[in-house]
């Protein structure tokens, strides 16, 4: 379950996330994905979002950023619509919501800002790493990036 | 008759009309000597026509009266014309045996050979007085204060209970205009809608739908409801203003509506509360999760037995607090979810509902029966979590090796349908009815059922917060549990009005 193919290329991948377990999963999932990720992780929302505009102006754009919704200083809605707003090839990244709300009115906002997939940050971390993998393979594996295939992966 | 002049058939004739007149007629001269009294005059009064005639008319005048009454007299003789006497006046008559009775009088002058003379035309007013007296004390004892006023807005009459709400006394309101009994920025308005009500007088109530304000005399403002009717008298056409002070009741009423606004506000709080606190309860929880499963594989083989035990301790209590806080979100969610009503099949309800318990209803080999039951007017995923908890309690509060069996019955009522889910579980103890329906009320151990209690705490939410219906439960112990839960049959008035 926990070795799934990502043929090697070494990847980049932004984590909007404020609570530092949350991190840890996070990060420790994507280790245990078994692929040469590049992580750089942001704990506020404004931060993340000058970074990704900085990569933006030199080209630099990491293949996926993975967006907690409840985020305190910027909300997740915000730092989305935001990117989806902005001019160049930033506007077209991949977005992963990953949030702890299973809410349907969380799910269905997020879609409507323009998010790639929305994966929920259940208890179970097995369960999630598997989500997790399925996730980045699924957008990694997808020719365009957004708008692309919306799956969220809700359920575990 | 025959040998009588003409002359004398006439004075017969005249004769026979004064006698056979419904009012007594006395005439005299202008010295007040009576002259001529007819039959009901000496019924009236109780005299025999001899004792009268001759004597002054001041004999019929009670002793109280006949100071004054020669100076009447005098000048009527002075101005001699066809009136009514002592207008505005009660008058008194006074019979032989010294009683009193109230009277009406008018006077025609008349021209006879003894030179002027007046017919007085006497009636008994007493039958009229009573009349009288009885609309007054109508009047006095209104609870409401009772004005009375002409075309012209003049007030003719009030009660006590005008003097005690507005603080005039009667003699300061009469003849004053009824505009002095309001503010005056509204007076002006007022005199037109006078107009308007006389133009078109009905009982009805005064500026419907408005805020109606009267004025004490110290100036102070105060709410009143005012009802109208009109009133034809000999003085014209008048209207009976009812006025009540509704001082009271308005602030009864604001304090209502207060209560109201702070519970509403409260239930939203209350319900803002649960969803936010079970949502934000989910992160820690998943932290605790995951990261006792990361410290349980680290820890294999490396610590005591007794760890494992442990580890099975948090995994389970952070399982049963993941499903608490599933059921209080669930909970919350029922308030914010509200979609819009409609025609729902209840068969279709509950098809869905048993392919949600598909793999229960099959590892319990249980019976779940329903045909044909009606189209509600509701909310369809509701109603699904409605009959998913009602069977899967059917189905779950069983005695071990029966084969569960969940039957859903209905029958219409006036304009609602009432379903019945009838199992043939362990049933409930009557003392118990009414607690099962509370939130995290739990009857059981969690050895003998599993269940974060919740369930039909969710179901008595969707019937009677969300869909207006009542759900209730009848049982005996060991017989099996009946719930009982009505839902629409229609779209109610506001619905349908597009709401």
């Amino acid at each position: 379950m926990s070795t799934q193919s990502f043929a090697g290329v070494a990847r980049s991948v932004v984590i909007v996330e404020d609570d530092p377990a949350a991190l840890k999963l996070t990060s420790l999932a994507l280790q245990r994905i078994n692929v040469n990720w590049d992580a750089r992780a942001f704990s506020a929302g404004g931060a993340a979002l000058q970074y990704l505009r900085d990569c933006g102006d030199c080209g630099q754009l990491p293949d996926v950023v993975l967006l907690d919704w409840n985020l305190p200083d910027l909300h997740g809605r915000d730092v989305l619509s935001r990117v989806r707003a902005a001019s160049g090839e930033l506007r077209g990244i991949r977005v992963v919501v990953v949030t702890t709300s299973s809410a349907e009115s969380d799910i269905v906002e997020a879609r409507n800002l323009g998010a790639n997939d929305y994966l929920v940050k259940i208890p179970d971390f097995c369960a999630f790493q598997h989500s997790l993998g399925e996730v980045l393979r699924a957008e990694v594996a997808s020719p365009s990036s957004w708008p692309g295939v919306w799956r969220a992966a809700t359920s575990d | 008759m025959s040998g009588m002049t003409s002359k004398q058939i006439e004075t017969s004739w005249y004769q026979a009309l004064v006698e056979s007149a419904p009012d007594a007629f006395v005439l005299i001269d202008s010295e007040g000597e009576i002259l001529l009294v007819n039959q009901q005059a000496e019924n009236l009064f109780g005299y025999e026509r001899a004792q009268l005639l001759g004597k002054k008319v001041e004999a019929l005048v009670p002793e109280r009266f006949r100071g004054n009454h020669h100076i009447h007299r005098d000048s009527y003789f002075g101005e001699p014309k066809v009136r009514e006497m002592g207008a505005g006046l009660d008058l008194w008559g006074l019979r032989k045996n010294g009683t009193e009775f109230p009277v009406e009088i008018s006077l025609s002058p008349v021209l006879t050979g003894n030179g002027n003379c007046v017919a007085a035309a006497i009636r008994d007013a007493t039958s009229r007085k009573r009349g009288q007296e009885q609309f007054r004390n109508l009047l006095e004892t209104a609870p409401d204060a009772m004005v009375i006023i002409n075309t012209d807005g003049e007030i003719v009459l009030v009660n006590r209970q005008t003097e005690a709400v507005f603080g005039y006394t009667r003699e300061a309101l009469v003849g004053k205009r009824v505009e002095i009994l309001i503010p005056e920025r509204l007076r002006e308005r007022h005199a037109s809608h006078r107009r308007q009500y006389f133009a078109e007088p009905t009982v009805r109530g005064m500026g419907a739908g408005l805020e109606l304000t009267g004025r004490r005399k110290d100036g102070r403002e105060f709410p009143i409801e005012i009802s109208l009717s009109p009133m034809e008298t000999e003085g014209g056409n008048w209207a009976i203003a009812a006025v009540r002070d509704v001082t009271e009741r308005k602030e009864v009423d604001l304090k209502i509506a207060e209560y109201a606004r702070n519970l509403e506000r409260s239930n939203k709080e209350l319900e803002q509360f649960a969803y936010v606190a079970s949502h934000d309860l989910q992160a820690p929880l998943r932290n605790i999760v995951s990261f006792s499963q990361l410290l349980k594989d680290e820890c294999v083989g490396k610590i005591s037995n007794n760890a494992d035990e442990y580890f099975r301790f948090i995994e389970e209590g952070s399982l049963r607090m993941q499903a608490l806080i599933a059921d209080v979100m669930e909970l919350s969610r029922v308030n914010k979810s509200a979609r819009p009503h409609d025609w729902v099949s209840m068969n279709d309800v509950a098809d869905q509902a048993c392919s949600q318990l598909a793999v229960t209803i099959e590892e319990k080999n249980a019976e779940v029966l329903y045909a044909n039951l009606p189209n509600v007017w509701g909310e369809s995923t509701m109603l699904v979590q409605l009959l998913q908890n009602l069977i899967s309690n059917g189905i779950k509060f069983q005695t071990e090796g029966r084969r569960p069996r969940v039957e859903i019955r209905w029958k219409a009522e006036s304009n609602f349908h009432c379903f019945e889910v009838h199992d043939n579980g362990i049933g409930v103890p009557s003392d118990q009815l009414d607690k099962v329906f509370e939130v995290f009320r739990r009857l059981h151990t969690r050895e003998q059922f599993e269940g974060t209690g919740i369930g039909l705490a969710l179901c008595k939410k969707i019937v009677e917060e969300q869909h207006r219906g009542r759900i209730w439960l009848e049982s005996s112990e060991g017989c099996g549990a009946r719930i009982f839960f009505t839902l629409p049959g229609g779209p109610c008035e506001e619905q349908r009005a597009g709401k």
